[in-house]
């Protein structure tokens, strides 16, 4: 690999190790094309009763790192570097056998599509009944009980009634709400949730999100939320990593990221939302061009050809040096070579005043 | 109200529908797709009320949002408008002259009038046909020969869109999917058309692509005087995008006025719910906003719950009403009427709340954090 040498600045604190760390974690897929650098060199960490967000574009890499914490590259051509620490452990060289043991237990996954989680052919209460087994030595009776119980949890009408409904008699909404229900059925401490919301009304996001942060509070559990949606994030996150061309290019807390961004990718997303809380502005700002190919990822800075603040910076750094991810203030790192008060200055002269 | 000749005879104009200026006027539109049954003959047995009594107009070069959850009948409102549909009952005017009952051939010379474009353009992009083909289609169905030629006239429009024209032999699978909206866009505008349905323009393409779509579609209306039925989920585009916003629900529209109104002052109860659903990227004014949650799933438009179709899922229903009043909700269709000048709520209880869209930058300033 390039110039990614540097010392891995994770804004982790350095007195204690995290529920979950991820450094410098790397996916990258050989294929015929040539070599898809999904995620590349990508570092954060969560605590019990946090949520993280990675927000970014489609194709900028957050469900491949996603699958990465799941384990789920495990035995194909994926080539996967760094660490991923849990409890104690590296996921990254564990054996299928021993991630298998994980996997549904102490870390659970729900995804856009229901319907890529739940079989058609099986009803829905069999289905969570089944995954609690898996990792619980119960009778059926008890394990039916307890279907019960989380399907009323989430909010699912008539549970002992819906218990023998097949999937495709649910709404979209209650698919959600059966899907939840069956990821956290064995009570696990880290919930990834890969863009949960990206299909429903915002109405029925509106209660999705509520029914997980009720969820949080009550098992205490980490939640990874994959989103592309910053109103979403604002929402329900207390940490970010914002994703472009498979790199962290921004990560810090969420005030930092929606009050004090740093990244000129970061503010270009700001810019180019049309928003419903401020005064309605004439004209949207887009970022021009389009997200990089993973295969002939642009030197230098990712976000280069795109980038519209390349002249704050002296000669051709921005297009032949690859900038790293540098803490900017305790838990708020940026991945750019403009100065940081030239930055700072930027975004509250210009930017800021624009939204 | 006054009275127009309609296709039915003498019908009631709603006054939604009422102006004189308007483009397109639809007066108590409804589309009910039959329900069959039986084995020899089929007979309806029901129907599904995806668009049960619309109204309102479009002024020419307007832009007029459609909202509301899915299901609650916006595509189908934008299929009758376009007439790739026909309508149950109801008026649609085009330029003053009734378009609902018109046959395939009678429409044809309208088609070039009224476009529509969709969500996914590649669905509607045939694969096997280079771009150039696909925008130069309605030269050729129409048998209208551009001055310079077809070719020439296809260059100028996909340069217009913001595509190279010399990719003009490439394939749709070539174009990403803001491109592909381009595209759509560069053959709707072929022959000109007064008015654009467009449903669902850029919902599925990513925010900063999104932009890049939403200030061309705004650069197109500006130099062609076009007027956009603009269909979405997405609240805040239509804030950006609209003049004026229709709210949809279970295929009534519940609320209809200016922008600047819905988004300051929203008296519907549904339109509140909505609005107070969509998260806003402001950490400390999520933080303190009112979510109104609604329950339970959306009703059936086969059998939609009786007065107003709201009132199993209304918060005000639920919380605030009266037993006397809650009755009257059940019992009585709230029709779409004038509240406020040029505001017209499909409401018995409506409230005009001035807290819901947070539409106002006061307070930020003091919250961000130094
Ligand atoms: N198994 C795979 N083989 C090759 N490329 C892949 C594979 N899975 C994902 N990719 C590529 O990796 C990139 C990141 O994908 P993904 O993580 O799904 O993005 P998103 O941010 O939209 O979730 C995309 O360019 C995708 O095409
Ligand atoms: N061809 C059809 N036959 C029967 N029902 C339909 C048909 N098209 C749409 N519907 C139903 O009509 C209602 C409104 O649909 P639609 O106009 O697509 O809503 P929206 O665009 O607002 O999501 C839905 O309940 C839908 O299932
Ligand atoms: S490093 Fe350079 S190109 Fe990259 S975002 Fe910063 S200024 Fe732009
Ligand atoms: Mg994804
Ligand atoms: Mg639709």
């Amino acid at each position: 690999m390039s110039v990614t040498e540097a010392p891995d600045r994770t804004p982790s604190p350095s007195t204690h190790t995290a529920f979950l760390e991820v450094h410098d974690l790397s996916v990258h897929f050989p294929t015929e094309d040539g070599l898809v650098k999904a995620v590349d060199g990508i570092s954060f960490a969560v605590e019990r009763g946090e949520t993280l967000g990675i927000v970014g574009e489609s194709g900028s890499g957050k469900s491949v790192t996603s699958q990465a914490i799941m384990g789920l590259h495990k035995g194909s051509r994926a080539r996967v570097s760094g660490q991923i620490l849990f409890e104690g452990r590296d996921l990254v060289r564990i054996r299928e056998e021993e991630m298998r043991l994980l996997r549904g237990k102490q870390i659970a996954m729900i995804f856009q599509d229901p319907l890529s989680a739940l079989h058609p052919y099986y009803t829905v209460g069999n289905q969570i009944v089944e995954a609690y087994r898996v990792h619980n030595d119960v009778s059926k009776q008890a394990a039916k009980k307890r279907t019960i119980e989380m399907l009323d949890r989430v909010g699912i009408p008539n549970p002992d009634s819906r218990f023998s409904d097949y999937p495709h008699q649910f709404s979209g909404g209650m698919r959600q709400r059966a899907m939840i229900a069956m990821a956290l059925v064995c009570d696990p401490h880290l919930l990834i949730a890969d863009e949960p919301t990206t299909a429903l009304d915002v109405t029925v996001q509106a209660q999705i999100l509520e029914l997980m942060k009720d969820l949080q509070r009550e098992f205490d559990s980490a939640i990874i939320l994959i989103t592309h949606d910053l109103g979403v994030v604002a929402e329900t996150c207390d940490n970010v990593v914002v994703m472009y061309g498979g790199q962290c290019v921004e990560y810090g807390g969420v005030d930092d990221i929606f009050y004090k961004p740093e990244m000129p990718y970061t503010w270009g997303l700001l810019t180019s939302m049309p928003r419903m809380d401020r005064t309605r502005t004439e004209r949207l700002n887009p970022i021009s061009g389009q997200p990089p190919s993973l295969i002939n990822v642009p030197s230098g800075c990712v976000f280069n050809p795109r980038c519209a603040y390349r002249e704050h910076v002296p000669g051709d750094a921005c297009v032949t040096d690859h900038p790293d991810l540098l803490e900017v203030v305790p838990q708020h790192a940026v991945r750019c070579h403009i100065d940081p008060d030239v930055r700072r200055r930027i975004w509250s002269e210009q930017i800021r005043p624009s939204l | 109200m006054t009275t127009i000749q309609s296709a039915d005879g003498v019908a009631p104009i709603h006054p939604a529908a009422d102006d004189p200026d308007a483009l397109l006027a639809v007066n108590d539109l409804k589309v009910h797709f039959p329900i069959r049954r039986g084995i020899f003959f089929k007979r309806q047995v029901g129907a599904v009320k995806a668009v049960d009594g619309v109204s309102f107009s479009v002024r020419p070069g307007e832009t007029l949002g459609l909202v509301g959850e899915s299901g609650c009948g916006k595509t189908t409102t934008g299929r009758a408008i376009t007439r790739l549909i026909d309508p149950t009952s109801g008026s649609i005017r085009f330029e003053g002259q009734e378009v609902a009952r018109l046959g395939r051939s009678q429409m044809r010379p309208l088609r070039r009038q009224m476009q529509m474009i969709f969500q996914d353009p590649y669905s509607s992009l045939n694969p096997r046909h280079p771009i150039g083909t696909i925008v130069g289609a309605p030269f050729r169905i129409q048998g209208v020969e551009p001055e310079g030629g077809v070719k020439k006239a296809v260059q100028t429009l996909l340069e217009r869109v913001g595509l190279n024209p010399e990719h003009y032999n490439r394939y749709p699978h070539e174009f990403s999917g803001g491109q592909r909206q381009r595209i759509g866009l560069a053959r709707a505008l072929a022959l000109q058309p007064k008015l654009i349905v467009c449903d669902e323009p850029v919902s599925a393409l990513d925010v900063s692509v999104q932009a890049q779509v939403v200030n061309l579609m705004e650069d197109l209306q500006d130099e062609f005087h076009l007027a956009y039925v603009f269909v979405a989920h997405d609240l805040s585009v239509v804030r950006h995008i609209a003049d004026r916003v229709a709210v949809m629900y279970l295929g009534h529209v519940m609320e209809l006025t200016d922008r600047d109104v819905l988004y300051t002052e929203p008296m519907h109860p549904y339109t509140h719910a909505l609005m107070s659903a969509v998260p806003v990227p402001d950490p400390a004014k999520e933080n303190r906003r009112e979510r109104i949650l609604l329950k339970g799933d959306l009703p059936s438009p086969i059998n939609p719950p009786s007065g107003c179709v709201f009132h199993t899922r209304c918060a005000k229903y639920r919380e605030v009403l009266s037993d006397a009043e809650k009755e009257r909700c059940r019992g009585e269709v709230p029709v779409l009427e004038t509240k406020r000048p040029g505001h017209f709520v499909a409401c018995h209880y409506p409230e005009a709340r001035q807290d819901i869209a947070l539409a106002e930058d006061a307070g930020v300033e003091g919250e961000t954090v130094a």
